[in-house]
């Protein structure tokens, strides 16, 4: 039947959409909590002003001003970390395209069954892309009920959608490195510490690299995914469309890559 | 390949990270219609033979051919006509035993849902169960449903009745029966040897991942040696039976000789025609003897090297 695994894998990982969804909403709405308060704002902008300038760097770009209006506020303090949270779940929903179910035993079965790799491995991916997308708009719609329940109206919900939507080309590049990974090698937790390591130091190269520019870390921030992901920037100027197509395209190389890895090498037992 | 042979091999090669070689240069042919025992002991190559068939690993050198296509071409085509067991069978713990099927049937194109239930039934499966909550036992009678419920042209089983209780075993072999009767074919290794006896036409010998002998079993139980027990009246000289030719696993324990004779029986009367003989038992070899045979370890040359150590 068509779309058999597809659907099998919706139907046994929907509950994510939920789970994960409503705890990055708490986790994004509870900063609205902090701009219900008017005078914080203006500490933070006071506190900002005594930090040296790297750091402010670090934390959006150097714009204090923007940074201590509430979209800037909700934009450092939530939209900057988002695709680093969305990063997690993708590790493990592309460990569960083929990594998990090899290391149990389970593709053994399944791969005796008339489908052939490549349709196993797009229909389970599709349906964790599908899921990161459910993810991101319970994320959205907690934020807007926050915008709603905490009257903090100066953040535009517009903004709030392009940089809900900003995450994802980020969180799919993410899926699409842990299938190529977990495509290549039959071996869970090599796949896993592979991935987790290319995140972390991704996320750390771009971190110093916003705080050194014109070191040679300025120069490697491109191999970080990191770099095409700005929170801030895309809460203030909106969706950059550059960025979102070379993510995309990166995703679907790798992508490819792993269906080629995988339909090449043995099935681990 | 002629279109009564369901599998062929040729010079069928498996080498793991270029090391281990755990298949070497099989030649096996497997006919529509017979039940196929494949037999060896643990790494001797058997899954690694089912598992290059369902082109889950790739061979090293040579190739395999199922229902005449070629396994690493077309192996989508093979596998819609297959049913397999893993020899571990790995299912999705919090999925019910129905649900197992459901998914496994739409993978399939579909599923007749009444044969599922007959053969649970004839299992005594209750399906309804979450996978986590069943025994050892009943996770094989699952993998043996999700096998047979297409009613495939070739069934490959991986040791299908380890864990299942004997009463269990007869109803699979019932089912095997009803199988062959159909016109259908199975290829199923074991290391139990009672269960090839029962169920198979031919059995294929693997050991060291090289195919040492592939016999009718009929045949192989004819095998040219028996095991002869001789008590004699008086204590007897061990050198006397021991020249001759076609005796192995000789052992004497007072005035009792037990011995395997190959060959005739002539030149063993000649040699004890001067002595009392006060019983003679002949037996023919169980399969697992003729099958230790191969390996060069007789059950008797086993039992004498445990009582020395």
């Amino acid at each position: 039947m068509a779309l058999a695994v597809f659907n099998e894998t919706l139907r046994r990982h929907w509950r994510a959409i939920l789970w994960w969804g409503i705890g990055i909403s708490l986790l994004g709405g509870s900063q609205f909590l902090v701009l219900e308060d008017s005078e914080s704002l203006q500490q933070i902008a006071e506190l900002m002003e005594s930090m040296p300038p790297f750091f402010v760097q670090m934390f959006g770009g150097g714009d204090v001003e923007y940074m201590v209006s509430p979209e800037g506020y909700v934009a450092s303090n939530f939209f900057s970390l988002g695709l680093i949270i969305f990063a997690f779940y993708a590790v493990i929903a592309g460990l569960n395209v083929i990594a998990n179910e090899e290391d149990r035993g389970q593709t053994d079965l399944l791969l005796s069954l008339p489908v052939t790799r490549t349709r196993l491995v797009v229909e389970k991916t599709a349906a964790f892309a599908l899921i990161i997308v459910g993810i991101a708009a319970v994320v959205f719609l907690g934020l807007i009920l926050s915008i709603s329940a905490t009257g903090v109206l100066e953040v535009r919900a517009s903004r709030v959608l392009e940089s809900t939507i900003n995450i994802l080309p980020g969180s799919l590049f993410v899926l699409a490195f842990t299938v190529m990974i977990s495509g290549l090698i039959g071996n869970r937790p090599l796949a896993l510490g592979i991935t987790a390591g290319f995140v972390a130091v991704s996320y750390f190269l771009d971190t110093l690299a916003s705080l050194a520019p014109d070191s040679i870390m300025g120069t490697l921030r491109a191999l970080s995914f990191f770099r095409y992901y700005d929170g801030v920037f895309t809460m203030r100027d909106g969706l950059n469309l550059g960025n979102v197509t070379i993510l995309l395209a990166a995703s679907a190389i790798l992508f490819a890559a792993g269906l080629r890895f995988f339909n090449r090498r043995d099935v681990a037992v | 390949m002629s279109s009564t042979t369901i599998i062929q091999t040729e010079t069928l090669s498996k080498t793991y990270k270029g090391k281990v070689q755990a298949l070497n240069q099989l030649n096996l042919s497997v006919n529509r219609g017979e039940v196929f025992g494949y037999l060896g002991p643990n790494g001797a190559g058997k899954t690694t033979t089912i598992r290059l068939l369902l082109d889950l690993i790739r061979p090293t050198a040579g190739h395999a051919r199922v229902f005449d296509i070629d396994v690493n071409q077309d192996s989508r085509a093979i596998r819609a006509r297959i049913g397999y067991l893993p020899g571990e069978l790995n299912l999705w713990d919090r999925r019910t035993a129905m649900q197992v099927i459901r998914y496994v049937g739409s993978v399939r194109g579909g599923v007749d849902m009444r044969y599922v239930q007959e053969l649970a039934g004839r299992l005594q499966f209750d399906l309804t169960k979450k996978v986590r909550s069943y025994s050892t036992g009943n996770k094989r009678k699952l993998g043996l449903i999700l096998a047979l419920m297409n009613k495939p042209e070739l069934l490959i089983l991986d040791e299908p009745t380890s864990g299942l209780d004997p009463l269990m075993q007869q109803t699979f072999y019932e089912i095997v029966r009803e199988t062959r009767a159909d016109g259908r074919t199975v290829f199923l290794s074991s290391h139990i040897l009672s269960e090839v006896q029962a169920i198979c036409d031919r059995v294929g010998i693997l050991r060291g991942g090289v195919l040492q002998a592939v016999q009718r079993v009929d045949q192989l139980t004819q095998a040219d040696f028996r095991n002869v027990t001789i008590r004699f009246r008086e204590p007897v000289d061990g050198a006397r039976l021991r020249a001759l030719t076609g005796i192995s696993s000789l052992s004497i324990v007072d005035s009792t000789a037990q011995f395997q004779l190959a060959g005739d029986f002539d030149p063993l009367l000649r040699a004890v025609q001067d002595l009392y003989i006060v019983s003679m038992e002949v037996e023919k070899p169980s399969l697992e003897e003729v099958f230790l045979k191969f390996y060069d370890k007789t059950p008797s040359s086993n039992h004498r090297a445990a009582q020395s150590a």
